[in-house]
């Protein structure tokens, strides 16, 4: 019998290696720390991580950088000729050669992916069917047999993308059948989790409130998921603009009602950066509810939930960061979602 | 009465439930563990479960080696007859065991809603062929909440229900294995719709990689659109296009705005000798189109107005022209009118999709290349 298939989509930032190929260390960095918070719990640890989980890490980093890195040696091949290019039409070029330099460059790490995919659909299809293949491959059967059950664990970008995908998956029936690619693979996800959950402000092709990735209730039953986590931080400037909160959509509020939407609001500052995976998977208000959906009800004992949360409590925050992240946010200046995002980078560096 | 005898007949009926690999789960894990509690044996049944008697290694039902045999996608007969067997198997798990017609989450009720979703499963295949309607993935599946739908049964809320004060008693060790057969029968409806679906799953699969063939060709393929022609391009591709395809097909045309490129210039100079110089097209504004077969781009065509930079010694460094774009490995050619010291003339324009060739030669300077 197949393994539970968990994937991870990254979220913005730079996934590919200088030669192209995918870098895996953010995959490789959730992994672990799902894995050292998996093993703190004794019925779910019975079960080894590995043997429960066929962890795939989903990339979708190599098609910003491949048109970047198009755009820079267009531009270099333009400065080869040897035909000077001079005032704003050089500057533009020299822009777009700095893209294959992206170390530690915000704009082109950062802000390029946010910006190539909500803004330029073209990129966005490709983006959406890049994914949608990694996703198949990883769904469909095998020698091994059928997924009998898979989630998606998607952080910040990945949850605009992941959405966008899973529905476009479970809303297209390219056969005489009329089957959706997905309910041909797969019975729906367990979970989705949505981990600093961006794709209300990234919203695009279609609305995130009325999509497949609803959980089904009563009103609405034959969606791609049983159930959806979303879980934002409030000291994380990225979804402080645009929250993803259908509190008066009635197909969301039923699902809150039956708990197959739990949505998780939390507050905790416990690295430098607030927005990233670590920072919100190390709260027991999101792991544990999330293993719950992934490994199924009953692999965490009461005791353990209580436990959990005190110890969590307990744990020591960066004061001084919380009391900059807070003033940050605070500021009435501040107020577009690229001005929070830019400041909360410039407060990482400082403190670097 | 009634009742009475049924809760004997399950009591009686220990040889049924004995012979399932999921009790040794039981005995070993379950009954000996002091600190469990009703709460926590689905979520054993569920982790070490899969790992072993539910259609792993050690599940002896038979299933799981039944359905691997339709994983090897026999054809014709052989296929019904694989399929057939594995229903069987899959209602034979429920053999000897009592059952009475409720909603509750008493033993005989469970079992007689999920033996009745099997048999009904049974019937309508024999009758009218698979419908997935009917027979969808999400009915059969075991959901996080343990919920199975097409038997509406919770399977954590039936052991709870059982277990509760009695986890080392027959009747918790009878609903643990009650509640194996059923999840284990649900994964094997999941690998028997996979057999029936298989045929889709395929054509689905084609039809992703085809449009993402498109895609990557549309975007990688020719030549780079830069940031300004891709938010042009965008724009009219969202205003042309059917929303209600999700994953649409790629685009059969582009306009091309302010795109510079390297190339080749051949013109005759004022001394009368003919200058071959790299040279920087910008196509003010063009138009290409194409056909898409197979994923692959065909039949490329297009046309631009352009100026052309260049430093010839006596002649302007712009000159105006327009470029054609073939089909063949995306090469442009056009003509260029350049002023000089001794009038205008008309040139020649090459454009060989340099940017790969640059790369090819190592980043070296395009002037050296040309000049070897």
């Amino acid at each position: 019998m197949r393994k539970h298939v968990l994937f991870l989509v990254h979220g913005m930032g730079d996934n590919v290696n200088d030669d192209g190929s995918i870098q895996n260390d953010w995959a490789d960095n959730a992994k672990n720390t799902l894995e050292n918070l998996y093993s703190k719990y004794d019925i779910l640890k019975r079960v080894p991580f590995d043997e429960r989980f066929d962890v795939i890490s989903i990339n979708y980093d190599t098609v910003f950088n491949n048109l970047i890195k198009r755009w820079a040696e267009q531009s270099a091949a333009l400065k080869a000729t040897g035909v000077p290019i001079e005032g704003i039409v050089g500057d533009v070029f020299s822009w777009l050669d700095a893209g294959a330099r992206q170390d530690n460059n915000f704009a082109w790490t950062h802000v390029a992916d946010v910006v190539l995919y909500r803004f330029f659909s073209l990129v966005r299809q490709k983006v959406k069917t890049h994914v949608a293949k990694q996703f198949t491959a990883g769904l469909k059967p095998n020698n091994e047999g059928s997924v009998s059950s898979w989630s998606v664990i998607a952080h910040s970008l990945g949850c605009a993308i992941t959405h966008d995908v899973l529905h476009a998956m479970d809303a297209t029936s390219p056969n005489e059948a009329g089957i959706s690619i997905l309910d041909a693979m797969v019975p729906s996800a367990s979970v989705i989790a949505m981990i600093s959950n961006v794709s209300k402000v990234l919203e695009n092709d279609i609305g995130v409130y009325d999509s497949q990735l609803v959980p089904p209730t009563a009103i609405k039953t034959n969606t791609a998921c049983f159930q959806y986590l979303n879980a934002n931080n409030s000291l994380d400037p990225f979804v402080l603009t645009e929250r993803f909160d259908p509190k008066d959509e009635p197909e969301w509020k039923l699902a809150k009602e039956n708990k197959t939407f739990l949505d998780i609001r939390i507050g905790n500052l416990h690295e430098l950066n607030v927005h990233s995976f670590k920072n919100y998977l190390i709260n027991p208000a999101v792991h544990i509810p999330l293993f719950e959906c992934m490994a199924g009800r009953g692999t965490i004992r009461r005791k353990e939930k209580t436990t959990a949360a005190k110890t969590f409590k307990n744990i020591p925050t960066d004061a001084l960061l919380t009391k900059a992240a807070k003033d940050l946010l605070k500021d009435s200046k501040a107020t577009s979602w690229f001005n929070r995002v830019g400041n909360f980078y410039g407060l990482l560096k400082i403190r670097q | 009465m009634k009742k009475l005898l049924i809760v004997l007949g399950w009591l009686v009926c220990g040889y049924a439930l004995a012979s399932d690999p999921c009790l040794s789960l039981y005995e070993n894990e379950i009954k000996s563990d002091g600190d469990l509690e009703a709460a926590d044996i689905y979520g054993i049944l569920n982790g070490e479960g899969r790992l072993g008697c539910l259609l792993g290694p050690t599940d002896t039902t038979g299933i799981e080696k039944q359905y691997q045999k339709l994983l090897a996608k026999p054809t014709g007969v052989n296929l019904g007859i694989e399929r057939g067997l594995l229903l069987e198997m899959m209602i034979s798990e429920f053999d000897g065991l009592p059952t009475r017609v409720c909603k509750d989450l008493d033993p005989a009720c469970v079992a007689d809603r999920h033996l009745g979703a099997l048999k009904t499963l049974a019937e309508r295949i024999a009758s009218a062929g698979f419908d997935l309607a009917q027979n969808s993935r999400d009915q059969w599946a075991v959901r996080p909440d343990s919920y199975i739908a097409i038997s509406d049964i919770n399977v954590a809320n039936f052991l709870e229900n059982q277990c509760e004060g009695n986890i080392s008693e027959l009747v918790c060790a009878n609903a643990f294995v009650l509640s194996a057969k059923v999840m284990r029968t649900s994964f094997a409806a999941n690998e028997l719709i996979t057999s029936y679906q298989q045929p889709v799953i395929d054509v689905n699969e084609r039809f992703l990689s085809e449009r993402d063939k498109e895609w990557e060709t549309y975007l990688n393929g020719a030549s780079v659109q830069f940031p300004w022609e891709l938010a042009f391009n965008s724009w009219r591709f969202n205003e042309t296009r059917d929303g209600k395809e999700k994953f649409p097909r790629a685009p059969s045309s582009q306009w091309v705005l302010f795109h510079p490129s390297p190339a080749f210039e051949i013109i005759d100079t004022p001394d009368n000798s003919s200058a071959k110089e790299a040279a920087i097209v910008v196509e003010l504004v063009g138009y290409q189109r194409w056909g898409w077969r197979d994923g692959k781009q065909g039949n490329r065509w297009g046309a631009s107005a352009i100026v052309s930079l260049a430093d010839i010694s006596g002649m302007d460094s712009v000159g105006y022209g327009a470029l054609i774009h073939t089909p063949i490995k995306y090469t442009a050619f056009g003509v260029i009118w350049r002023d000089g010291d001794d009038g205008g003339e008309t040139g020649l324009i090459i454009n060989l999709n340099l940017s790969s060739l640059l790369e090819k030669y190592d980043n070296s300077d395009l002037l050296e290349f040309f000049n070897r």
